[in-house]
């Protein structure tokens, strides 16, 4: 039986017009107008609350397939994760008793999913299958010519419609597949760093055990500015007109022309920006980019929009780059870092103490040679002190 | 129906970057997982792009398949995986609709509608399986779909629903006016 407030409880089911009818009506009617309010905030609380309890609902999945007894279905890595999740998971599973039923419900999907697979990889042979047509397609063909012109008329637009179908997923499948021809892949060695170079002139520098799969410079292919990172890697983007998309597990991070760190592992990828501007979202939903400036970083989980960036120091957060990455550094605060990293004094004459300096060295640089770019940037020059140590003076 | 064995051997061709060969894997999988979603979901508006996100996941996902005998869990896993993502997208884009088209309620209404009432005694206030309800709709779930899982009727799903409703409304508006008496008097 329905009564008043049906609209109110089911407002999304309502087409635009009865929603429209509705926010009328509950401009003149405050009760009701508050009762809506106060459903729809208990069920997006309800709502967050379930996100909050499970961020990642492909883990659900694998809680799901594990508990039915199909372990083997889950990789090592699935395993590793659904292991380290499961006590925070079976928490939420008590206190959430919609947890359980979706639960079962995946169950039933893995059952469903299977039935279809063998039902259509049956190893029937070719000539059963002829014959079980016939038989299945006789009883059809009687009832064929009592159907009206209209069935007739469905029928082939359904057919359009596949064909529709099936020539958009060979047009998806021919762009795979000139992707993958276009595309190379570049990993570096467990124990050290490897540069690409890219097609732009842009490079990746990738850390240790870190895979990037590039456009070919060689191969012409519509994905020349994009470019997919599994593991940790610092790009430097040369400015072009057309946008670069970096792709990680669950993050894509688009730009035109910066430089930036990019942490992607499997669950989660953290971006800190250095210089520039970074659009950063969620690689499968693309919902409430964020844009990452120099000195921001924020990160990008499975299933989870990104978070607001907030302030990071780089030194620290892009350790892993082996790189010095000075961005409008005062030279005083740069002798510091030096002086600290090599253990060896460095000073700078008062002149050039607040000077600003932008650039990138790497670390496994001679102190001696990166004090000399250093120098030649700042106009000055090197004085070796005795007792040990360098001085930065301006040039004669 | 076309029937398929997708053998260890056409998984590694395909993996070597053997072009026919992932032509034929990928043209085999595809009306198998298309056959899934219309059993699944029914609605054919959606099939399509659940069809082309799991050839994605598995496109992509390939390389790194180490046991080739093991495409079908790693299919079956991406279209699982694709149905989840699907229902915790169901329902967002609708369920905004109604704050932003309003006034705000009071000055400062920016702040998010939750932050002004206690979600957490308004669900105290149902059972056990009115929560049940509840939380499998905002998971995703039509009224449908979750009545199949309680194996019972739309209809009686939807009148706990709408109970539930009542009783919250009671709860928050006797907390109102709790709070309306005690800072008038």
């Amino acid at each position: 039986m329905k009564n008043k407030h049906d609209p109110l409880v089911f407002y999304d089911a309502l087409s635009p017009e009865e929603q429209e009818e509705l926010r009328e009506e509950l401009a003149d009617n405050s009760d009701r107008a508050e009762a809506l309010r106060m459903w729809q905030a208990v069920r997006a609380g309800l709502r967050e609350r379930l996100r909050e309890r499970v961020p990642d609902r492909r883990v659900l999945v694998l809680y799901a397939l594990d508990h039915a007894g199909r372990s083997d279905l889950l990789s090592d890595d699935e395993q590793a994760t659904l292991e380290e999740a499961r006590p925070d998971l079976e928490r939420a599973l008590r206190e959430h008793p919609g947890l359980a039923g979706a639960v079962r419900r995946i169950q039933q999907d893995q059952t469903d999913f299977e039935a279809v697979w063998d039902e259509h990889t049956s190893t029937e042979t070719p000539s059963r299958q002829r014959a079980s047509g016939r038989q299945s397609r006789q009883p059809a063909a009687r009832r064929q010519g009592q159907r009206s012109a209209s069935t007739s008329w469905r029928r082939w637009a359904s057919r359009g419609a596949l064909g529709v179908a099936a020539l958009v997923f060979v047009a998806l499948l021919v762009l795979l597949l000139q992707r993958d021809r276009a595309m190379l892949t570049a990993t570096a060695p467990a124990s050290s760093t490897r540069v690409v170079e890219l097609a732009d002139g842009s490079t990746a520098r990738l850390a240790p055990g870190a895979k990037l799969t590039y456009p070919d410079p060689d191969e012409w292919t519509v994905f020349a500015r994009r470019a997919r990172l599994d593991g940790r890697a610092f790009f430097d983007i040369t400015p072009q007109e057309d946008r670069f998309t970096i792709e990680t597990p669950t993050a894509a991070a688009t730009v035109l022309g910066t430089s930036f760190g990019l942490d992607a592992r499997e669950d989660v990828t953290t971006l800190t920006g250095v210089e520039g501007r970074v659009r950063f979202a969620n690689r499968e939903t693309e919902e409430r980019a964020v844009v990452v400036r120099g000195g921001q970083r924020s990160r990008v989980a499975r299933n989870a929009l990104p978070s607001t960036p907030t302030r990071a120091n780089m030194s620290e957060a892009l350790a892993w780059t082996n790189l010095f990455l000075f961005r409008a550094t005062p030279a005083r605060r740069i002798a510091e870092r030096l002086s600290s990293f090599y253990d060896v004094t460095i000073t700078v004459a008062s002149p050039l103490a607040n000077k600003k300096v932008t650039g990138t060295f790497e670390q496994n640089r001679p102190v001696r040679e990166v004090l000399g770019v250093l120098a030649t940037t700042l106009q000055a020059e090197v004085q070796p002190q005795e007792g040990g140590g360098y001085r930065l003076v301006p040039a004669a | 129906m076309a029937q398929y064995d997708f053998d260890t051997a056409l998984v590694k061709r395909a993996q070597s970057g053997n072009e026919r060969a992932r032509e034929q894997l990928f043209g085999q999988l595809e009306p198998l997982l298309r056959a899934y979603f219309i059993k699944r979901l029914g609605e054919q508006s959606v099939v399509d792009d659940l069809v082309q996100n799991t050839m994605l996941r598995v496109h992509d996902g390939l390389d790194d398949l180490n046991r080739t005998d093991r495409l079908k869990a790693f299919a079956m896993k991406a279209a699982l995986f694709e149905v989840q993502d699907y229902y915790r997208g169901r329902y967002d884009a609708k369920e905004n609709l109604y704050d932003p088209e309003l006034p705000p309620e009071e000055p400062g209404g920016g702040a998010p509608v939750e932050a002004s009432v206690d979600v957490e005694r308004a669900l105290d206030t149902l059972k056990p399986q009115a929560r049940r309800v509840m939380e499998l709709r905002e998971l995703g779930y039509k009224y449908r779909e979750i009545a199949e899982e309680m194996d019972t009727t739309e209809a009686a799903i939807k009148m706990r629903v709408k109970r539930a409703f009542d009783k919250m409304r009671d709860a928050l508006l006797a907390v109102v006016l709790l709070l309306s008496q005690a800072l008038g008097g």
